[in-house]
């Protein structure tokens, strides 16, 4: 009996010393990382690739893009170490075939929790300066980042654990050195990991669709059903009720003007009765409820369901909402006006919205999971 | 000789370069005060009484302004200082009564001090910008938006809003008028002494945005006849453009 109580004794002392050792292993500081000490900063320039119809994208001068920036920006973006639970990365509602969407009218999050609003592709960011997320409330793309990582509907982790797992990582220390020129783990902070993820979605330019290679590059036609679908959508003949005016909103090259508009989705009889009151969270003005980003056309084909929150599952289903010309309420905009479509030009006009379709964007390489 | 002339072509070159760089520059501010009969422009929370009994409110009031320069003296001595090639009057975000007092506020960076004797502006997008388009632009620029596909060209002047035409109070009529085209883009100078100074910098230009959609009794945009237009009614791009044109005023 009493050799079996010192068995235990000592068992439980080892048991002991191996748990504890533990800690020593998550060693936030070690210059011994022969990866992390041989690193070296590498601030080669990422040349965007920018088709000529395009703007230039702004880049934002303290956050440049690099090569290797762009290059941890997307193993972040894929890397589900960002949630608490390690499931969820930015791609888990962003991806790629769906032109950086989720096919869903909610987004899901950490263990299945269902969010406010649809997933919005990542699309031509680098080109937004009027606020990002549906309804504006962060300005730089580098905030934007941050804030899926704290929502609780999201990957619900928090800015401490997020820089202490990096700095424990055995990989990214020595990632982050090259791109930041970093002395020491502890210096990896959240800021230079959403400036690393922000750089990579600075790069997720479209421009390339069947539309831009006919009407910008030139090469080949439209086919007819296209070419009446491109009247439809663009030209505005007021008085007239068989053209939409689509392009007041989504007019060339981006399809997209960034601003808020309420689009006559809901009606409500004061405009606090919003459900979600869109960018009046964020001004607290009353006339910005039920406005929402105009989101991009480019690419729409892949980004069913449609509007904040996915209430469309196809684009013949939004048509017939803006058909209706919306509901009156006081801070519509005025140009959402009734208008009647045959149903030929319903297919003429999704037959040019589905030009927009840009494969070379969703089938981009350099987008996709590196790991 | 040959040296004697190089030097004294620098010291002529280096006196006027010396002259220039030490003229004080300030930044000027430019003013644009917006009413509707009178009473200040608010988008949203205020209705106007307009012709009819119509009443009306704004959404949106907007204007482009290209190639503005303040003048220097006059005839073959006439100089000018560019402050901008272009610039949007956007009376958007004017939804409060002391927004609308204060009105639309640019700023032009280091403009020379001096004695100016007028102002020069063109109502609308000049034709060289109009032929260009949003992608020339990254934004935020003035000219990122606004934008007509169709006409591959820029809506020069936007008026959106709502109008009660039943005398119900519920607005339900739907106001969208967009005019532009380069025929309709006319320079305008306004000759008045101004005095751009480190104390007084500030040019102040008002519009009764009324004027620009009723003339008089006869001549006015019904608004129970005609709520929207796209510049495809000549008339009516001709009206609002020549009248926003006279109505802006440098008092």
């Amino acid at each position: 009996m009493h050799r079996i109580l010192i068995f235990c004794f000592f068992l439980t002392l080892a048991f002991c010393l191996v748990s504890c050792k533990k800690d020593p292993e998550i060693c936030v500081d070690c210059l011994d990382d022969i990866a992390f000490k041989q690193a070296v900063q590498d601030t080669t320039p990422y040349i965007l690739n920018v088709p000529s119809w395009l703007p230039k994208p702004i880049i934002p001068s303290d956050n440049k893009l690099t090569i290797k920036g762009v290059a941890l920006g997307r193993r972040l973006f894929y890397d589900p170490m960002l949630s608490k639970d390690s499931t969820q990365s930015c791609a888990s509602c962003h991806s790629l075939d769906k032109s950086f969407t989720d096919g869903l009218p909610l987004s899901k999050g950490e263990k299945g929790l269902v969010g406010v609003r649809n997933s919005m592709a990542l699309v031509n960011l680098a080109y937004n300066t009027r606020g990002f997320f549906w309804d504006g409330r962060v300005n730089s793309l580098e905030t934007q980042v941050l804030h899926p990582i704290e929502d609780p509907l999201e990957m619900n982790n928090t800015i401490q654990e997020v820089e202490l797992r990096l700095r424990r990582n055995k990989m990214y220390p020595a990632l982050f050195k090259e791109v930041f020129g970093i002395n020491s783990k502890n210096e990896i902070t959240i800021d230079l990991l959403v400036k690393a993820i922000a750089q990579f979605e600075r790069t997720l330019i479209s421009g390339n669709s069947r539309y831009d290679q006919i009407i910008w590059g030139q090469k080949g036609f439209p086919e007819e059903n296209e070419a009446r679908g491109i009247e439809l959508f663009f030209i505005e003949f007021a008085g007239k009720t068989n053209h939409p005016g689509c392009s007041h909103c989504h007019f060339n090259p981006l399809f997209t003007d960034n601003q808020f508009r309420n689009n006559g989705l809901d009606y409500v009889i004061s405009l606090l009765d919003f459900k979600d009151p869109g960018r009046r969270n964020v001004t607290q003005n009353i006339n910005d409820s039920g406005r929402f980003r105009v989101p991009t056309l480019r690419n729409i084909t892949y980004t069913a369901p449609y509007m904040h929150d996915g209430r469309f599952k196809t684009l013949e289903e939004v048509l017939q909402h803006y058909e209706k010309g919306g509901h009156g309420v006081i801070n519509e905009d005025p140009n959402i006006l009734p208008f009647k479509l045959s149903d030929r030009d319903k297919k003429d006009l999704i037959a040019f919205l589905n030009m927009l379709s840009d494969t070379s964007f969703i089938n981009n390489k350099y987008f996709s999971k590196p790991f | 000789m040959n040296k004697l002339l190089f030097i004294l072509l620098t010291f002529i070159l280096f006196t006027c370069n010396k002259e220039t760089s030490t003229i004080p520059k300030v930044n000027v501010n430019l003013r644009v005060i917006g009413t509707f009969n009178g009473l200040p422009l608010q988008m949203y929370n205020q209705n106007y009484e307009y012709a009819d009994g119509v009443k009306i409110k704004f959404q949106s009031f907007n204007f482009y302004l290209s190639d503005l320069y303040l003048i220097k003296g006059s005839g073959s001595g006439t100089e000018k200082v560019l402050l901008s090639e272009v610039v949007l009057i956007n009376f958007k975000d004017i939804q409060s009564l002391s927004a609308a007092e204060k009105g639309v506020e640019l700023v032009f960076k280091n403009i020379p001090i001096g004695n100016y004797t007028g102002f020069q502006a063109g109502i609308g997008v000049a034709p060289r910008l109009n032929a260009t388009g949003p992608a020339s632009y990254p934004p935020p620029h003035p000219l990122d938006e606004n934008y007509w596909s169709w006409a591959a060209g820029y809506v020069f002047t936007k008026i959106e809003g709502n109008a009660d035409v039943d005398n119900s109070e519920k607005f339900a009529t739907k106001l969208t008028f967009h005019s532009g085209g380069d025929a309709y883009y006319k320079p305008v100078t306004w000759t008045k002494p101004i005095s751009i100074s480190k104390e007084s910098s500030d040019i102040v230009l008002t519009l009764d945005v009324k004027d620009i959609i009723w003339k008089d009794q006869i001549n006015y945009i019904d608004f129970r006849k005609i709520t929207t237009d796209h510049s495809v009614n000549k008339d009516i791009v001709s009206f609002i453009m020549t009248n926003l044109q006279q109505g802006l005023k440098y008092p």
